[in-house]
């Protein structure tokens, strides 16, 4: 209890304030940004969070993570193009609001159901964060071997098309995993010769390319076009009471879901707004409005994929299975800090855990004023065209890269994994899949070789402990989960349809 | 895309053997797991191969980079290449300057507003990295 009492004061320091609002505003505009992804904007953050103290550095991380959320639907709502796949739901009813003169009346719906499914997800996330993590003290070798294998297979499922392909991104992640120190005999391995490699290939450069990079070269091969103009609108963006309360069984219900679907691995933002979507038309009054700019669909979506941001911290806090390729980045992220996730971040770390997790809530306050109020100029951005970005994103990308280490070795790092990142992009690959495995792969190889150890090389001690079984039989489940969620969101998509 | 997946299973194939023939090189007990990885990613390019081969494509024939701006595409990679390449000779404030400019006018940007940009964007970093976070950055001959 002390700790989450000092984590509120702590996240009210004028650092940790400063950090959550300006987070928010870059989340924001790259989310607002057609192109650029939530996973791009933590990927460019990490290397600026490095001089700044732990629990700054995590609170910018979700402040730009929450933002790009939202950021999102502005885009979804002005020019009918999602800002981020999760506020496609949105843009159906956002948009049609837009064309009868009432984008403010949207934008504000929009930014209200962020704020609150956002707030019920803050509440899963102080709840069953450290009861998920008391799970992992019960680990030994063998279990952390499985639960990296799960872990893989649940992010190979995750926004690839193809399982096979997703799990071949993953494999390809492990064999780069491996280049470097051997976890347990102290060789080098793969560094052709190379000293900058015997610590392992740079993660954050990696991350910096798959994610940043890669984003540079898929707009360089695009022809540039002046973007559409974001229409303006002159309507107010706060809403009145009535409408709040018309909002407020919605905001709930969406939260809750989008809490859920967060926690779920392998689902997401995306599957959470249609989810959302569809149950809040379900459960209206004004059934017929849905599709003709209702306030509820919006506001089903936009809760239900901003409580998703909550959600997906548990199991990455806790046992460092992110479920989707944002927070793959802020598990890296966290990594680099040097907290662990497990039970240590609740105890050891605790401090700097609720100073995160209030943090996280005095984000979600700064993206309900910066949305109420800014909406009108964050519009205005999605009018930056593709040539500003191509540039400036690369040369963000070179000055990230080289201050982590402060080696230009790290910056060809990122240019080399830009471009396989690119690559990846074309051929339906999964990068998050293969910043998993670097996550990974030494934890499950560590595991497997002191399982073997301790067991004079027997594999039966792999399959001894009933918990060694669960992961086993959750892998297998989590390999076909994506066929039952690519299921599931076609049905949702079928009845936005009709 | 048939055409593209195929040669995808190739090209995964290629590298797992490449890396199982590389791990001959490491000692044998610092080889089992690469070793293990190796096989996996084979037997999964093997199974991605078959599924391709079976599987009927409704958009046979497509190429992937049939919408590529082949010249603008290459004009940036050659370009960011360049500009890596110079940033330990020329520092890091004078080539981002170079780059940005070049970058924009090649896209075709007004020459004003192509100034203005790269003037803010060095100054934006300037501030950001070099006097908030104190990240040393690559200094050149020049600055």
């Amino acid at each position: 209890m002390n700790d989450i009492l000092y984590g509120f004061i702590n996240a009210l320091s004028f650092t940790n304030v400063i950090a959550a609002f300006l987070s928010v505003a870059a989340g924001i505009l790259v989310g607002g940004l057609p192109g650029l992804s939530a996973a791009m904007g933590v990927a460019l953050l990490i290397p600026a969070t490095f001089t700044m103290p732990t629990e700054t550095g995590l609170i910018a991380l979700a402040g730009v993570y929450c933002g790009a959320i939202f950021g999102g639907s502005i885009s979804a709502i002005l020019i009918h193009t999602p800002g981020t796949p999760a506020a496609a739901a949105t843009a159906i009813d956002g948009y049609q609001l837009t064309l009868k003169g009432k984008a403010g009346k949207a934008l504000g719906t929009a930014v209200i159901s962020s704020f609150g499914g956002a707030l019920i997800s803050s509440i899963a996330l102080y709840f069953f964060s450290p009861l998920l993590a008391k799970l992992a003290l019960k680990f030994g070798p063998a279990e952390y071997f499985w639960l990296s294998i799960f872990g893989l297979t649940i992010i190979a499922g995750v926004s690839t098309k193809s399982i096979i392909k997703g799990l071949i991104s993953g494999t390809l992640g492990l064999i780069i995993s491996t280049i470097g120190m051997d976890p347990m005999l102290g060789r080098p391995r793969f560094t052709m010769g190379s000293m900058n490699l015997i610590s392992g290939v740079p993660f954050t450069a990696t991350l910096i390319g798959l994610f940043s990079m890669s984003q540079v070269l898929i707009l360089a091969e695009k022809a540039i076009k002046k973007v559409a103009k974001a229409n303006d609108f002159d309507d107010k963006v706060i809403l009145s009471v009535k409408e709040i309360k018309l909002l407020i069984p919605t905001i709930f219900r969406s939260g809750v879901l989008g809490s859920i679907i967060g926690i779920l691995p392998g689902a997401g933002a995306t599957i959470a707004s249609f989810v959302g979507y569809n149950e809040a038309r379900r459960f209206s009054k004004n059934k017929s409005e849905f599709g003709k700019g209702s306030i509820e669909g919006i506001c089903g979506a936009e809760a239900a994929n901003n409580a998703v941001t909550g959600g997906s911290l548990i199991p990455t806090l806790t046992l460092g299975i992110p479920g989707n390729s944002v927070t793959a980045v802020l598990l890296g992220g966290l990594l680099i800090k040097g907290l662990q996730p497990g039970p240590d971040l609740f105890t050891t770390h605790g401090k700097v855990t609720y100073t995160f997790f209030a943090g996280f809530i005095i984000v979600n306050i700064f993206m309900l004023i910066l949305g109420l109020f800014g909406s009108r100029y964050f519009a205005k951005i999605s009018r930056v065209s593709n040539n500003y970005l191509i540039p400036i994103i690369f040369a963000l990308s070179v000055v990230g890269s080289y201050s982590i280490n402060n080696n230009i070795f790290d910056v060809w790092v990122m240019f080399t994994f830009g471009i396989i990142g690119y690559l990846f992009k074309k051929f339906g690959l999964n990068p998050a899949a293969v910043v998993l495995a670097l996550i990974l792969g030494p934890i499950g190889e560590a595991g497997l070789k002191r399982s073997l150890m301790m067991n004079h090389g027997s594999y039966t001690a792999l399959f001894k402990s009933p918990l060694s079984f669960i992961l086993i039989i959750l892998s297998i489940i989590s390999i076909f989960s994506p066929m039952l969620m690519n299921k599931l969101q076609r049905t949702e998509e079928r009845v936005d349809s009709v | 895309m048939k055409k593209a997946d195929i040669k995808l299973g190739f090209t995964t194939m290629g590298i797992a053997i490449t890396y199982y023939l590389l791990t001959s090189q490491i000692p044998e007990k610092a080889a089992f797991y690469p070793k293990f990885v190796a096989i996996l990613l084979s037997i999964l390019s093997l199974i991605f191969l078959v599924k391709t081969a079976m599987t009927k494509y409704e958009d046979n024939g497509r190429n992937l980079f049939e919408d590529m701006k082949v010249k603008q595409y290459f004009f940036v990679i050659s370009v960011s290449f360049v500009y890596v390449s110079l940033i330990n000779i020329l520092g890091y404030f004078v080539s981002t300057f170079i780059f940005i400019i070049i970058c924009l006018l090649g896209l075709k940007t007004k020459k004003l507003y192509a100034f203005l940009t790269t003037i803010g964007f060095c100054i934006f970093v300037f501030i950001i990295f070099k006097i908030l976070l104190r990240v040393p950055l690559p200094k050149g001959f020049i600055f």
